[in-house]
């Protein structure tokens, strides 16, 4: 059973119950909330996640709660927690969704240590698993965002989930998250996309989230080899430059661009050896979001041969 | 004149591609990248402790270049590097002899 077999009035009982428990990935997430606007955006969003038995054990449990009823009239705020004090300040009800997924992608990046987590988007083609490792505000989620709506499988926008014994990617098919002027951009480039609202005036701008489709969320437990790994960059108005990058750099890039290499020491170096060895490696500049998808299309084409 | 040696509670993993190499230092937990040069320093010593003369005489063999000051200034300045990061560590050959 899906979010989507649920009627809405069946997922806001769960929500201020037992909680709704779902899959993502390797990860089982339960969640409880009383601030009934967000029901239907979840309804709609997390439509495609598998949902499970209130009775398995879970690996994150999460709560959006109001953070005071005298505050829940006017100008209602909420609060993300996770199993202990709230990790970020309250913010208003209009924000509670992008809180929501930060919140639980904050529960990730500090508690999934069995995992090496480079802070990267990936997807996978043909079997060509693409880790796409870049720096907040390099086009990163935009870029993931198109090549999920141009025949790529989505693994995440965010974590590039490694099993550290041998290196292969790990689906987490989380929704995408688009701030600002991309917005508009992926709106454009796949007019079938599927998207939240808008959320103005969070901490990183306007937020918007990408639905995952189906086909990502119905193979989330199938991982895949890394066989391209491409150090994006949007440029405003910069012609397409892809350059090749030699392994002890890619090595360092990806090593250094992890959440956790330090964490999980000997097992990370042999994990980012392992990723570089069997990966050629690039960096691509690029303005022109078609431009770019072409020539990652044609570089998977050719790693794949 | 100094005999280096690797420092003795260090366990080293490396990774080569090519010329291009990495490699993690357990105890300490840093990766390091190091150019040919030093790459084939650290080997020398990890299979003989050496003192910088045999090491020249070895790494110009390596290279096939000529020991001049040019290559032992490298490889002093190297060493040293080494020693700070706690890979290897010197000993007077007279403390050895005693």
């Amino acid at each position: 059973m899906n979010v989507s077999d649920l009627t809405l009035l069946e997922l806001r009982q769960r929500l201020t119950t037992v909680g709704l428990c779902f899959g993502c990935g390797p990860f089982r997430i339960r969640l409880r909330t009383p601030v009934a606007p967000i029901a239907e955006l979840l309804h709609d969003l997390y439509a495609h996640y598998p949902v499970y038995s209130e009775l398995g054990i879970d690996d994150y449990r999460v709560k959006l709660d109001w953070a005071s009823w005298s505050r829940r009239w006017i100008r209602p705020i909420v609060r993300f927690t996770a199993d202990g004090p709230a990790p970020f300040t309250d913010v208003p009800v209009l924000r509670a969704l992008p809180t929501l997924e930060w919140g639980t992608n904050w529960c990730i990046a500090t508690r999934a240590h069995h995992f090496l987590m480079l802070h990267a988007a990936v997807v996978e083609r043909n079997g060509c698993g693409l880790i796409l490792p870049a720096l907040p505000g390099h086009g990163k989620s935009t870029l993931c965002a198109a090549l999920t709506h141009s025949n790529w499988r989505l693994f995440s926008d965010e974590f590039g989930l490694v099993r550290p014994e041998d290196a292969m990617l790990i689906p987490l098919p989380r929704l995408i998250s688009l701030k600002n002027q991309s917005i508009d951009v992926i709106r454009a480039f796949a007019p079938s996309a599927h998207l939240s609202p808008s959320f103005y005036g969070t901490h990183k701008g306007t937020v918007a989230h990408v639905r995952p489709p189906l086909n990502s969320i119905v193979r989330m437990n199938e991982p895949v080899k890394p066989s391209l790994i491409i150090f994006p960059r949007w440029q405003s108005g910069a012609l397409l430059n892809l350059e090749s990058i030699p392994k002890d750099r890619a090595f360092m890039l990806l090593a250094t661009n992890a959440f956790n290499y330090e964490v999980l020491g000997e097992l990370a170096f042999n994990a980012v050896a392992k990723i570089v060895q069997n990966c050629d490696s690039y960096s691509l500049v690029y303005s022109d979001l078609t431009q770019a998808v072409q020539a990652i299309d044609e570089l998977a084409h050719n790693a794949h041969d | 004149m100094h005999i280096w040696h690797l420092n003795s509670n260090q366990s080293l993993r490396w990774k080569h591609w090519g010329d291009q190499s990495a490699l993690y230092q357990v105890a300490s937990g840093e990766t390091h990248f190091l150019n040919p040069l030093g790459v084939s320093i650290l080997m020398q010593i990890e299979a003989n402790s050496s003192n910088l003369d045999q090491l020249c005489e070895r790494i110009a063999t390596e290279f096939d270049c000529s020991i001049d000051d040019d290559l032992r200034n490298q490889i002093t300045a190297s060493l040293m590097r080494f020693d700070e990061l706690g890979l290897v560590q010197r000993q007077r050959n007279d403390d050895l002899v005693a």
